[in-house]
């Protein structure tokens, strides 16, 4: 770590936690992304068993599932409070999510 | 594993605008019918008479997509958590008439509902579980979330009559079969006074210390128990005594809570290697357990084995069952409802929502009408 300099708070706190013998403590979730993942490459999830074998199928069957209550927000637009038309008109994701477009910020 | 609260006591000391359209008239009959009722993305309730396998009736709702759906006992009035799961709404499911709209929100606290919705055994009064966030200028402020109780004959403006805190975490909250109870189902198992909130006993979850076996994890968003008042719901635990790579390190696993007896169960019975998202035990035989997910699932829940799974067509969040036991519909994600013989787990017919929409996460209940 003596050459890489951490940019922000959180790497902050790890290069702390590695000096302090406490890394492992920060890497819980370093073999299997599980539930709301970050990643978007190559899916949306990996499924409990590391794979995507036992994701929903399709996948577009559980897009409305996840979305609408936000059990994915770092993947999709959170509509249930800042993008709430996000879906509007396309109420079966299998057909119409084609549709389903990125989201912007939008002037307060 | 068995557990009684008893013995664990001692051990642990709009409104808008509403299109209701009649597909069918419901027949009267001598005895009480069941229909299956779920909801949509088009923001649409709908009722099939499963029997027969057509559609009954077509409810437009105010507020859009439920996700909790939730009838009374006389199948009359269907009240949903719905609009981005900031309201609830009740219908009359004979003409799809608004009869009832709460806001969860109040002044600058936002609060949203997720999955615990449940009415009162004798109709009077809908409990909701809401998640509080005031909304200050530069910051969010997360406030306690709370149990939220309407009086339903408050009607279209009805504001809260009692609220009173919960655990956070706490999913879905279901009724004793007497309404002395008010079971909050999250991190663990709450047992409340639903008159005043206050905590008379607690089911160990995370808290739990089963041998050799980690706290469960389990996924509770789906009420489809009706049948039989006995609450389920797929657990997942690790096991403590063995390594990772041992193919029974992780067990799959099914909780039981008897609303009529306070009863609750955890049984582990197979190795696991599916996903499962819900269940529903048989009415006809409460040693069958089905579960659903990619795959359809019969278990035999007294001897702890998988009796047979099968393939579904494709994945299905939800389960119910027909009184006699015979049949298991499966729904929820898209826009069918599958039927599947319980002898055989054979696919024995099908019912499809007519706009096409996805029932997403919508509960799918049994209502008993006459």
């Amino acid at each position: 770590m003596k050459h890489v300099k951490p940019l922000n708070a959180k790497a902050a706190l790890l290069e702390k936690a590695a000096g302090e013998g406490r890394a492992e403590e920060v890497r819980v979730m370093q073999t299997v992304v599980a539930g709301c993942a970050t990643t978007t490459d190559p899916g949306w999830e990996v499924d409990a068993f590391g794979g995507t074998a036992a994701l929903c199928s399709p996948m577009e069957a559980d897009l409305y599932g996840c979305s609408d209550p936000c059990w994915w927000p770092a993947q999709v637009p959170d509509n249930m409070a800042t993008y709430t038309n996000w879906t509007d008109g396309s109420d079966s994701a299998p057909r119409d999510w084609r549709n389903l477009q990125a989201v912007f910020p939008g002037k307060k | 594993m068995a557990f009684q609260f008893k013995t664990l006591a001692r051990r642990m000391a709009l409104a808008g605008t509403v299109a209701a359209v009649a597909l069918g008239a419901l027949a009267s009959t001598a005895s009480a019918k069941d229909y299956l009722l779920t909801g949509s993305h088009s923001g649409k309730l709908f009722l099939f008479d499963p029997a027969k396998r057509t559609l009954v009736r077509e409810i437009s709702l105010p507020g859009g997509t439920p996700l909790g759906v939730q009838p009374s006992s006389d199948g009359k009035i269907v009240y949903v958590m719905n609009d981005k799961l900031g309201a609830l709404n009740g219908v009359e499911l004979d003409t799809g008439k608004p009869v009832f709209h709460a806001s969860l929100s109040d002044g600058d606290v936002r609060g949203k509902g997720f999955v615990g919705l449940a009415l009162s055994r004798d109709d009077k009064e809908l409990y909701a579980v809401v998640y509080r966030t005031r909304l200050h200028k530069t910051e969010y402020e997360v406030l306690q979330p709370e149990i939220q109780v309407f009086s339903v004959a408050d009607g279209l403006n009805a504001k809260p009559v009692r609220t009173f805190p919960v655990a956070r975490q706490t999913a879905q909250i279901h009724f004793s079969t007497d309404g002395s109870k008010l079971y909050a189902i999250g991190a663990n198992v709450d047992i409340l006074d639903p008159k005043t909130g206050a905590k008379q006993d607690s089911f160990p979850l995370r808290d739990g210390n089963r041998p050799n076996l980690s706290a469960p994890d389990m996924l509770a968003i789906w009420s489809q128990h009706s049948q039989t008042n006995v609450w389920t719901a797929p657990i997942f635990s690790a096991r403590t005594d063995l390594p990772q790579t041992d193919p029974a390190a992780f067990q799959t696993g099914i909780m039981q809570l008897d609303l009529a007896s306070g009863q609750m169960r955890m049984d582990e019975f197979e190795n696991t290697s599916h996903v499962i998202f819900s269940s529903t035990l048989n009415p006809a035989n409460r040693d069958e357990v089905y579960t659903v997910y990619t795959q359809l699932s019969k278990v035999n829940i007294r001897d702890k084995t998988l009796v047979k799974r099968v393939e579904l067509d494709h994945t299905y969040y939800a389960i119910n069952i027909s009184a006699d036991g015979k049949e298991v519909y499966v729904g929820g994600t898209m826009d069918d409802i599958a039927v599947y013989d319980t002898a055989t787990l054979s696919k024995i017919g099908s019912m499809s929502l007519p706009d096409g929409s996805d029932m997403a996460a919508s509960w799918m209940q049994i209502v008993k009408r006459d």
